[in-house]
C-alpha cells in the first residue's frame, strides 16, 4: 500500500533520524549513559553545570514561578511503600505519616538534561532554525538566531529547555554576577541574553577543543579526551560519555551491553529477547519516538534482587 | 452546492490516488524503498540496528570519504537584490569597507616589519618580511593569534641601536623601563557569540596545502603587510564565513575528502 510505504519511509525524510545508516554521522555521535544505581542524587553535576555554561542563579522565588535556569535537574522520586490493607492501620498510618519521610522511605534519582534526541520534537516547531541537529549528533541551540518564540520549550517532552525570561548579566535589574563574580565566567560560552532559549549543550565547547586537535592531527576523538562538566564532577562515576561510533568507548560499550539500539523504541530490557541475562539500560519516554541519546540504568532494588 | 461538494470530493480523491501512484513509481524506480513484497527484509535491515554499523559509517553517502556530489556555488547578488533584500550591503558597496580607524597606543608600521623586502615603503624603507606568525606566534596552535608581550618587541629592539632614539622606539622602551604592558586595541573583534578559530585554518592552508602565508591571512585580514596600524578589510560578517565555507578547498586533485569547512551552526556559534 502506497500510503504505508510513504509512512514506512517516512523516516528517510527527516533529517534527523538515525534509521540504517542513512544519515551518518559523519564519525562522532556524542551519547551518553547515566547509572542510576551508582547515582546518589548529591547535585554536584547540577552544580558543575552552573559553574561551567554560565548559568544564571535566579533565586528562590523565581524558581517557585519556574523560572530556573538548571539545565542539569535531580529528579527525586519517593519509592511507594505498600499501604496497610487493614483500614484501622491504614488510619494510623496515615495519621503517623510513617512511611513518608526520610529516614523510613527511601528515594532515587533522576538526572535530567536535554536528551539530544535524534528525532528532536523541538527541532521542528522552531520558526527560525536557531535549534536543529549537528552532524555529529548533537541537538543544538543557537542564541543570536533564537527569537524567543518559545515553541520548543513547549513542544519538548522532557521539559528541559529553559528560557531567559530577564537579562541576568545587567547590573541595573537582575544583578547575577556583581562586579568580582564576573570573573567566574566561562568565555568559551556565550552569557545568555534576554528573551533567548537555552539548554544543554554537551558541553560543546570541550567537545569543539578535542575535535579541533583531533583534526589537525587527522584523527577521531580518543576516548578518555573530553569530559562534560557533569561527568568530571560525579564522584561517584555514574555518568559517561563519549563518541558512541568509537569501539572503545565506555559508553558505547554500555549502550551495546544493555541492548539499547538508538533507532529503537522498544528495547531489549522490555522485549525479554535473546538472551535471558537482566537488562537495565531504558531511555526516558521511548515511546513517543524522540530516539534521545542519553541512556539511563535502571536502579536495582533490593526487592527484586 | 452538494454538487460542488461532490465534485471537490472527487477531486480529492483523484488527487489522492495520482499522489498514491506516483509515490509507488517513484518509490520503486530508487530501488532503496520496500515495495509490499520485501516490506519484511526492508524491516529487518531497519531493524539491523545503529550503534553496530562501524564498518559502513564512513562509505555510506556524505561520509567523510565521500566526495561533494554538486558543486555549491556563492551566491551572486545583482544590484537589485542588494537593493531589496540586503540593503546594508549595497550600501556598504560604495564604500571601501574598510573598518573604523583604531587609535593605536603606537603607530605600529605593519609594512616595515612584514612588508616585501624589495618593497619600498612610502616612509621611504623598505621591508624585513617578517612572517605573521613570528610574532602573533598563537594562531598556529590556539583560538586566537595573540598579540606579542612587549619582550619580544625588546628582544629585537634591544639589538637595533639605528632606530632606537626614533619617536616610536622611544615610546616603546619607556613602557618597558616601566614595566607596563603596551594597551594594544582590539581591531579585529567578533561577537561573543562566535567561536573562531584561527589554528585549523593556519594548519589547514599554510601547514597542510603549503599557501603562501600572507595570502592565508589576508583571506580575512587583507594586506597587512602594505598597512601601518592594521584596519579591518572584510565584513567579517556571517555571510563572509559561509561563502568561503561553501567552497571546495580540497588539498590536491588527488584528495578524496571533501574540502569544504563546517557548514554546522554549532561550529562556530557558542
Amino acid at each position: 500500500m502506497s500510503i504505508a510505504n510513504l509512512l514506512q519511509n517516512w523516516s528517510r525524510y527527516r533529517d534527523t533520524h538515525p534509521y540504517g545508516g542513512a544519515k551518518p554521522h559523519m564519525g562522532y555521535k556524542w551519547a551518553m549513559a547515566i547509572d542510576m544505581d551508582i547515582c546518589t542524587g548529591c547535585n554536584a553535576c547540577s552544580v558543575a553545570c552552573y559553574a561551567e555554561n554560565n548559568l544564571a542563579v535566579v533565586g528562590k522565588e523565581k524558581f517557585l514561578n519556574g523560572k530556573s535556569m538548571h539545565w542539569l535537574r535531580i529528579e527525586r522520586y519517593w519509592h511507594d511503600t505498600p499501604e496497610p490493607t487493614d483500614p484501622l492501620q491504614l488510619t494510623a498510618y496515615t495519621a503517623s505519616g510513617a512511611g513518608k519521610h526520610f529516614p523510613d522511605q527511601g528515594a532515587h534519582f533522576l538526572p535530567i538534561m536535554c536528551q539530544h534526541c535524534e528525532a528532536a520534537p523541538c527541532e521542528t516547531v522552531c520558526p527560525v532554525g536557531a535549534t536543529n541537529h549537528t552532524q555529529d549528533g548533537i541537538n543544538s541551540q543557537i542564541y543570536n538566531r533564537c527569537v524567543g518564540s518559545r515553541y520548543c520549550l513547549v513542544n519538548c517532552p522532557y521539559k528541559v529547555r529553559y528560557f531567559n525570561w530577564y537579562n541576568y548579566q545587567d547590573p541595573a535589574t537582575e544583578n547575577v554576577w556583581p562586579e568580582p563574580l564576573n570573573q567566574q565566567l566561562n568565555p568559551d560560552v556565550t552569557v545568555r541574553s534576554k528573551g533567548v532559549m537555552e539548554k544543554c549543550t554537551f558541553c560543546v565547547q570541550r567537545l569543539r577543543a578535542v575535535m579541533v586537535d583531533a583534526r589537525t592531527e587527522e584523527r577521531l576523538v580518543r576516548e578518555g579526551e573530553v569530559q562534560t562538566a557533569c561527568q568530571q564532577a560525579c564522584m561517584a562515576g555514574a555518568i559517561s560519555f563519549g563518541n558512541m561510533l568509537n569501539p572503545d568507548s565506555r559508553v558505547g560499550k554500555q549502550w551495546i551491553e544493555q541492548g539499547v539500539n538508538i533507532a529503537l523504541d522498544v528495547q531489549s530490557k522490555n522485549e525479554h529477547v535473546g538472551d535471558n541475562t537482566p537488562k537495565r539500560g531504558y531511555r526516558i519516554l521511548e515511546n513517543l519516538r524522540p530516539y534521545p541519546s542519553v541512556m539511563y540504568l535502571e536502579q536495582v532494588r533490593e526487592s527484586s534482587v | 452546492m452538494h454538487r460542488i461538494f461532490l465534485n471537490s470530493i472527487v477531486l480529492l480523491v483523484g488527487l489522492f490516488a495520482a499522489t498514491a501512484s506516483f509515490a509507488d513509481s517513484s518509490t520503486a524506480h530508487d530501488g532503496v524503498a520496500p515495495s509490499a513484497g520485501n516490506a519484511a527484509a526492508a524491516a529487518a535491515v531497519e531493524k539491523k540496528g545503529f550503534i553496530a554499523d562501524y564498518d559502513n559509517i564512513f562509505i555510506v553517502k556524505g561520509g567523510p570519504e565521500a566526495k561533494p556530489t554538486t558543486e555549491i556555488k556563492p551566491l551572486e547578488w545583482n544590484w537589485v537584490d542588494k537593493l531589496f533584500y540586503n540593503p546594508m550591503g549595497w550600501i556598504n558597496s560604495f564604500t571601501d569597507q574598510l573598518g573604523p580607524e583604531v587609535e593605536q597606543p603606537i603607530e605600529f608600521p605593519h609594512d616595515r616589519h612584514a612588508g616585501d623586502p624589495g618593497k619600498v615603503n612610502p616612509d621611504g624603507k623598505t621591508g624585513d618580511g617578517i612572517n605573521c606568525m613570528y610574532c602573533h606566534t598563537f594562531a598556529r596552535r590556539s583560538l586566537t593569534a595573540g598579540i606579542p608581550p612587549l619582550r619580544k618587541c625588546i628582544g629585537c629592539h634591544q639589538n637595533i641601536p639605528s632606530v632606537r632614539d626614533t619617536p616610536r622606539i622611544v615610546k616603546l622602551f619607556e613602557y618597558w623601563d616601566a614595566g607596563k604592558p603596551i594597551p594594544w586595541k582590539k581591531v579585529h573583534d567578533l561577537p561573543d557569540y562566535v567561536r573562531f578559530n584561527h589554528e585549523r585554518h593556519i594548519q589547514r592552508f599554510v601547514f597542510k596545502q603549503e599557501r603562501p602565508y600572507k595570502e592565508v591571512c589576508g583571506y580575512c585580514h587583507g594586506d597587512v603587510a602594505s598597512m601601518t596600524v592594521a584596519r579591518r578589510q572584510r565584513t567579517l560578517s556571517m555571510g563572509f564565513c559561509v561563502n568561503c565555507h561553501k567552497k571546495n578547498h580540497s588539498l590536491d586533485s588527488t584528495y578524496t575528502k571533501a574540502g569544504h569547512g563546517p557548514n554546522d551552526c554549532f561550529m562556530c556559534h557558542k
